[in-house]
């Protein structure tokens, strides 16, 4: 026992340690890269400004060609408004007399200009140009130009917040991975050996599935090993020889296989790895594979669009390839965990990757819109049946003491992809375009099987698991704990989800003026929250057992009413990102906790079709309700306007999750702390 | 010492591949960056030199009718010395103005079939270009202006970046690797001393003589195989 706590927190530090050393070291670079980036561009930007003031000159010139006199030209404030309005980087144009009277000047004011209040005093070498107008040779004026530093420094500000996003991005792919090598490689073997030591000590003589690993852990599992086998060799000597004696021995062969059984000598050899060395594998594999699926969202509507050609009129074929995908994903769910029940969830997982891998080769290989949408419907079966083996092998590695925290390792990773993929996806079909990206992500699909064959496990089978029919799906359904879970809390919490955020917010931000690196970045605060406040909250759910059903509630109410003040202030952006991060924070809180309440409602359907199938049936509905996210959005976004409709969108999703406490509360539903799922 | 080793050498990788994720990232970022502001100030020229030829084709004229375009294409190349090759179009891919500078390849090919209507760029391995749809007076495309320019406004900040973030990444890089080092001494101990007393507590294990350690735990076991056979023979 002294020895668990010492190693957690010898482990605790060394997690803080080099959290802190990664981070500090990838900032570092972060920082002189941003300044370097600013001393590159700044000039770039002046040049331009620099050129376009040339440009006009030209143009002024050619019109004095005509009227010689720079005070009788006509159109010049028109033919001003067009540039600045072409070329944000300057704010003001300004023609002036050699006697320092301006002429013409549109634009508003520069800085520099506005505190001088003269056109003679734009002229400052530093930022603003002066270039002179000639005629024939000689000088008649000259035309100064007011930089719009603003407009720079809203670039280079915009590249900062680029290179911040590319710092979470890396700093959540190195974190996954840093956890999980030091679990995998080091604390986690110790556990091991102090587990089989556990074992030894209670009379289970099986030997460890030694790793391999040459060294001080890998020694000490090897003498316990070796001293396992010394007592299994003297066990299986003793029992040819008292055999060898015939039936007179018979006695006293019984009651040494007796023994052999109580101390499980014959037994093959056992994996003494941790849960969370298994669950940490488990957020790497699925980080693997959703991230290809994230890594083709950017672009897949406009490679959609190009291969539809002309069918491309018809809004609804561009988006029924996303909208099967969803639907077909979330049908394949419960067949999903039922395979993964029977044949077990590392088999399962390779067969929907292998699936996965092919329909995004053959998208581009084959050519045409309805062979690409083929090959999504193959690849959404595979997506589907991933997610299941995944979810049902969270389950399967967990108890229920421990089940909240491992569903939330699994879908931190999900969470993970969907924040890292976007941006890389982009960026590569950027420089390499999109048939590229395509089999760039089918290649780390390949690599998510590389890892899912090394670390996965299939899991205790349950061969016997009845087979699932209609009859079974419905079974799961008909329970009115389970009914309302789905009905108050996880459908309504989807559909904000799908309406509110994913659908809505976009929108939003476009009319409201802004870019599109913008509503990237403000989607991104959800992932970003519940990514890293998601292990927080499941650790304190999985403290109170008995109080799951407050976590679900609060966090759903938590999650709808952050978008509330939108309806009174629909302006402001700030309230829109705490709204957002709200949403993160309430369903990080819930939507782990919802899966082990589904475990804990639906333990007898566990027991009979798996845990795996069951969650699967539960996120078929939670999803095809999902789907109505967008709808509920569009209709409410005519009467009340972006924010409004946002706004109450969250007090429903609320409000829902007020009438499961109550409901909770007044029918005294119990939740049954039997252990479900296999050995952790 | 060696497991200690091993404990910084992971950590060594795993800032290793972190390091070069940020660098490649924050470089793809710099890039499109860069290449906003490039393309940004070659569209100038482009639309600039595009308003002049369609202000020639006010009168309807086509194209090969206009006399001096060739002339002012010239003119063009004269005055941008970044600009390598500038042509025109018609609808039918068939170039009707063109002058490339000296020495410098013509890299525009066009098919009939393949002339876009929007404004576009492309970043080559050795130019940039630009294209810019030509409309006459009534609104209908006419042709299409293509300008090729020098990647070197371009190449200048990206060859200065790349070697400067690659120093960096190697400055931090060696700076995080000592003190990755320095860590894995210091937090090594934890685990060390659990080994040390997991050892301790496994104790004459490999002998098979002592009746401490996983030896006491399996001895009565032992003991109770052969006290079976023993009771027969």
């Amino acid at each position: 026992m002294t020895e668990e706590r010492r190693l957690r927190r010898g482990k605790l530090w060394f997690m803080v340690l080099a959290v802190l050393l990664l981070s500090a070291a990838q900032s570092a670079l972060s920082l002189v890269v941003v300044v370097r980036f600013e001393e590159r561009l700044l000039p770039e930007i002046t040049e331009k400004a620099e050129l376009v003031g040339a440009e006009v000159c030209a143009r002024i010139e050619d019109a004095l060609v005509f009227d010689r006199d720079l005070n009788a030209l006509r159109g010049v404030e028109r033919f001003f408004d067009k540039v600045l309005e072409q070329h944000p980087e300057m704010i003001t144009l300004t023609i002036v007399a050699p006697d320092g009277t301006a002429l013409f000047r549109r634009g508003a004011a520069g800085d520099a200009a506005a505190a001088a209040g003269t056109a003679a005093a734009v002229d400052d070498p530093g930022h603003d140009l002066t270039l002179p107008i000639h005629i024939g040779g000689r000088q008649v004026g000259r035309l100064t130009v007011a930089i719009n530093h603003r407009y720079a420094e809203r670039t280079l500000r915009e590249m900062t917040y680029d290179v911040l996003t590319v710092l979470a991005i890396s700093l959540l792919i190195t974190f996954g991975l840093a956890s999980f090598v030091i679990q995998a490689r080091f604390s986690g073997r110790i556990d091991a050996v102090l587990t089989m030591m556990d074992r030894l000590g209670k009379g289970d003589l099986r030997p460890n599935k030694a790793d391999g690993i040459a060294d001080r852990i890998g020694e000490v599992v090897s003498r316990l090993n070796g001293v396992v086998e010394r007592v299994r060799d003297l066990y299986r000597a003793s029992l040819v020889h008292l055999e060898s004696f015939g039936p007179s021995a018979a006695a006293h062969v019984r009651t040494l296989t007796d023994l052999g059984e109580r101390n499980r000598l014959n037994d093959p050899p056992v994996d003494d790895t941790p849960s969370a060395t298994r669950l940490l594998a488990l957020r790497l594999v699925a980080f693997t594979f959703f991230l290809a699926e994230e890594v083709i969202r950017p672009f897949l509507p406009l490679y959609v669009k190009q291969l539809a050609g002309d069918l491309a009129t018809n809004n609804s074929l561009i988006s029924l390839p996303f909208s099967l995908f969803i639907f077909v994903g979330a049908a394949a769910q419960p067949w999903g965990g039922h395979l993964s029940e029977r044949y077990g969830y590392r088999r399962t997982f390779l067969l929907a990757s292998l699936l996965s891998a092919v329909s995004l080769t053959l998208i581009v290989v084959t050519d045409g819109y309805w062979w690409m949408l083929a090959w999504r419907i193959v690849g959404a079966i595979g997506y589907g049946v991933a997610f299941a083996a995944c979810q049902g092998y969270a389950v399967e590695n967990t108890t229920p003491a421990t089940r909240t925290r491992g569903i939330a390792v699994f879908i931190g990773g999900v969470m993970a992809a969907s924040i890292c993929g976007p941006s890389i996806g982009g960026m590569i079909a950027d420089h390499l375009g999109f048939g590229v990206t395509l089999l760039f992500a089918s290649g780390v699909i390949l690599a998510a099987m590389v890892v899912g064959q090394a670390l996965m496990g299939d899991g205790a089978r349950r061969a016997k698991a009845q087979p699932l029919g209609w009859r079974e799906l419905k079974g799961v359904l008909v329970n009115p704990s389970m009914l309302a879970l789905l009905m108050l809390i996880s459908v309504p919490a989807k559909i904000l989800l799908n309406g509110a955020l994913f659908y809505l917010t976009p929108l939003y931000l476009t009319s409201i003026g802004e870019p599109q690196a913008v509503v990237g970045r403000v989607m991104m605060v959800y992932g970003v929250t519940a990514v890293l406040l998601g292990p927080l909250a499941a650790g304190c759910a999985d403290a109170r057992p008995t109080r799951h059903h407050l976590f679900v509630g609060l966090g759903a109410t938590l999650a709808g009413l952050g978008l509330a003040p939108l309806g009174v202030m629909p302006d402001r952006l700030w309230i829109l990102v705490a709204g957002i991060g709200a949403l993160g924070f309430g369903q990080a809180l819930c939507i782990p906790v919802q899966l082990s309440l589904v475990t804990q409602f639906a333990a007898r359907r566990c027991s009979d079709l798996g845990p795996a199938a069951v969650l699967g049936v539960f996120r078929f509905v939670e999803r095809a309700g999902g789907a109505l996210g967008p709808i509920v959005a569009a209709t409410l976004v005519g009467e009340l306007g972006y924010g409004g409709a946002i706004a109450a969108m969250g007090q429903l999703s609320a409000l829902c999750a007020v009438a499961f406490l109550i409901a909770f509360a007044v029918f005294s539903w119990k939740v049954p702390a039997a252990e479900i799922g296999g050995q952790p | 010492m060696i497991f200690s080793l091993r404990l910084s050498s992971m950590l060594i990788l795993v800032l290793t591949v972190s390091l070069g994720l940020t660098a490649v990232l924050s470089y793809v970022k710099f890039e499109k960056a860069l290449v906003g502001v490039v393309v940004s100030r070659h569209n100038n020229t482009a639309r600039a030199v595009a308003d002049t030829i369609e202000t020639g084709l006010t009168l309807g004229l086509n194209l090969e009718e206009v006399q001096n375009y060739q002339t002012f294409i010239n003119q063009v190349l004269h005055q941008h010395s970044d600009l390598l090759a500038a042509a025109v179009f018609d609808m039918s891919g068939r170039p009707v103005f063109s002058q490339v500078r000296e020495g410098v390849p013509p890299t525009v090919r066009w098919r009939a079939d393949s002339i876009p209507t929007e404004p576009w760029n492309r970043i080559g391995p050795n130019t940039i270009t630009l294209g810019q749809p030509i409309t006459n007076a009534f609104g209908r495309a006419s042709g299409i202006l293509v300008l090729d320019f020098s990647r070197e406004s371009y190449d200048r900040p990206l060859n200065d970046i790349a070697p400067f973030m690659g120093k960096a990444g190697l400055v931090i890089e060696l700076i995080g690797a000592a003190l990755a080092v320095l860590l894995g001494f210091v937090l090594i101990r934890p685990f060390n001393r659990s080994l040390d007393a997991i050892e301790k507590e496994v104790g004459g294990a490999d002998t098979g003589s002592s009746t401490d350690g996983v030896d006491g735990w399996t001895a009565p076991i032992e003991e109770e195989i052969r006290s079976i056979t023993r009771s027969l023979t």
